[in-house]
């Protein structure tokens, strides 16, 4: 069945997306690989949607993609914030904190 | 087609909400800020005070709106309460804002108070994941709200990141239920967990990812680690909030979603994960805080000791259980806001208010406060006759009723020990200061009160509203606190009345 590709192909995206999150030092390309987690889901939802013949994945997917772009957005903005004065930004620079 | 009239009733609170919010930035456009500036917070109050008149209606039946997909039922509608009341409390204290950008500030706490609302009343998937988007991104911009503060700037953003990959399990773990389930809706999450004798494997992983989700939305450990960081740079009005409002709303939709997702012959398996995580939240919080310094730390670690205790009330997904969790909700609520409350009133006043230290010899310079805050402390502890006794009492009978043995035993271990966390800040206000110990907070302030003046000369609001303010939300939080703990019986008849 072809929608077992799709479905295999947005748990690998996920897993990447994770594994990405966990390893990469730079908040952009951590934020790049959140971005990929949650368009794994939404590739999840509408293979489901056409499984099921249904529409509630796929409008699913619309209202992910639209509250990921203003997830975006204030994720650009907080890296904007913090690294104005800085010519790299890198996630072991945030370390005022205690863990 | 159903009429839009008939949903409107449940969605006029969120709706005062938002428009108190757009209110708010309206009027920043076309009054300058030096004249509109106590009309900003007349308006965000106004919005908070409407949605609260427009609940109370609400509270005389179960309703839904807009096909299921929000449900103002009782329970919903207590949560609703309860966020309102977080909302209006740290409205209170944000009042000590000076800063020009205070209008997108207040629109924000609204925001995110709606989000808080939407998440707790939300009747499938779809308003669960929006309702957590909207209220984590509206907290994400107000941890950050601090000018100049890179503490507070670097807290938002590990809360940022961890959030978004949060969110990413959780819209995962959905996909993968809609795949089995084949709708969002929970009713239709309900019928097929029970109507299905072998449920797939999917669907089990798809609920095991979602309840990660929610498991950072209630800084379950090991999600835990964005809490302390986020609690100690937030403002402090906004910490307030977020440690009851996220909570309560989280907590909310958490237990609606189990009781639809879990089917009841197989309860002990789906709820063992959660309990394990919860046992391990109260003790990890309660050892964490003992070697923190900072009171919004120990605060934020007493937090994830607090959402560990609040999952005792799910064993067995029973209407005594779940009315036992929103009574501790309630005194969660009074105990917290009391604390911050406090601490705005002290930097009002020109001292420090955040670490242990700077409440050595309190009781002799403010009596009055101090005891209220030793109050709320003792509470947090779980001594009688506040309302922590009475909410862990309650807790601990859910568990033995629900044979929740791990975390029954995870709450007397958690009790002793977070006692003497509690405790220590007690006998640091009842310490006698030394000679030299006072002179230097005299110094520390000396240095605090001209630069608060200066911030009030510019903007802002007269110094006694301010303190009168703060001192009402104490005031106001002990008065719950007292009356929850010595009447508990008349409350929470009404509460498990609410679940009926």
């Amino acid at each position: 069945m072809v929608e077992n590709g799709y479905l295999a192909l947005a748990a690998v995206l996920f897993a990447l997306g994770g594994v990405g999150v966990l390893l990469r030092r730079s908040p952009l390309i951590s934020l790049m690989c959140v971005e990929l987690m949650w368009n794994a889901a939404n590739l999840a939802f509408v293979t489901f949607a056409r499984m099921h013949g249904n529409m509630d994945g796929q409008v699913f997917a619309f209202l992910t993609i639209t509250v990921a772009a203003a997830e975006a957005a204030i994720g650009l903005a907080l890296i904007v914030l913090l690294f104005r004065r800085r010519e790299h930004v890198d996630v072991d620079d945030v370390h005022s904190l205690r863990g | 087609m159903p009429n839009f009239a008939e949903n409107l009733p449940v969605l006029a609170p969120l709706l005062a909400l938002a428009v108190g919010a757009l209110g708010v930035l309206v009027l920043d456009l076309v009054l300058p800020a030096r004249r509109g500036y106590g009309w900003w917070f007349a308006v965000a109050l106004a919005g908070v005070a409407l949605a609260a008149l427009y609940t109370l209606p609400l509270l005389g039946g179960n309703r839904t709106a807009f096909g299921g997909a929000l449900v103002a039922d009782r329970f919903g509608l207590f949560f609703w309460l309860v966020i309102l009341a977080a909302a209006g409390a740290s409205l209170l204290l944000s009042l000590s804002r000076s800063e020009e950008d205070a209008s997108g500030y207040l629109a924000l706490l609204l925001w995110a108070a709606m989000g808080m609302a939407v998440l707790a009343a939300a009747g499938n998937l779809m308003v669960v994941f929006l309702g957590l988007e909207i209220l984590s991104l509206a907290l994400y911009v107000l941890v950050a709200f601090a000018p100049g503060n890179r503490i507070a700037w670097e807290a938002a953003l590990k809360y940022f990141l961890l959030g978004a990959v949060a969110a990413g399990f959780l819209l995962f773990g959905f996909a993968l239920i809609y795949g089995a389930v084949g709708g969002v809706g929970f009713d239709q999450i309900a019928d097929y967990a029970r109507g299905t004798a072998e449920l797939p494997r999917i669907y089990k992983l798809g609920v095991g990812l979602s309840l990660t989700g929610f498991a950072f939305k209630l800084a379950l450990v090991p999600f835990h680690v964005w809490a302390p960081d986020a609690y100690e740079g937030a403002p402090t009005p906004v910490t307030a909030f977020m440690s009851v409002g996220t909570k309560a709303a989280a907590f909310a939709a958490m237990a609606r979603f189990l009781v639809a997702a879990v089917p009841p012959q197989a309860q002990t398996a789906y709820l063992l994960p959660l309990g394990v995580l919860a046992a391990l939240s109260m003790l990890v919080g309660a050892l964490a805080a003992i070697r923190q310094e900072n009171l919004k730390r120990i605060l934020a670690y007493s937090g994830i000791s607090h959402a560990g205790y609040l999952i005792m009330a799910l064993p067995g997904l029973t209407e005594e259980g779940l009315g036992a969790g929103l009574f501790y909700l309630a005194g969660y609520l009074c105990m917290n806001m009391a604390l911050f409350a406090g601490m705005v009133y002290l930097r009002q006043v020109g001292e420090d208010g955040e670490s242990v230290a700077s409440y050595t010899g309190l009781l002799y310079r403010r009596p009055a406060l101090a005891g209220a805050l030793a109050l709320a402390l003792f509470a947090l502890a779980g001594l009688p006759p506040t309302v922590g006794f009475t909410g862990k009492f309650l807790l601990a009978l859910a568990a033995i009723r629900g044979e929740a043995w791990l975390l029954l035993g995870a709450l007397i271990l958690a009790t002793g020990v977070s006692a003497y966390v509690y405790l220590r800040v007690v006998a640091a206000m009842a310490r006698q200061p030394e000679k030299v110990r006072r002179s230097a907070a005299a110094e520390v302030a000396a240095a605090a009160a001209p630069a608060a003046g200066e911030g009030a000369a510019a903007l802002g609001l007269p110094d006694g509203l301010i303190r009168g303010a703060a001192g009402a939300v104490l005031v106001l939080a002990v008065a719950g606190m007292l009356l929850l703990g010595v009447l508990p019986g008349r409350v929470l008849a009404a509460l498990t009345g609410l679940l009926g």
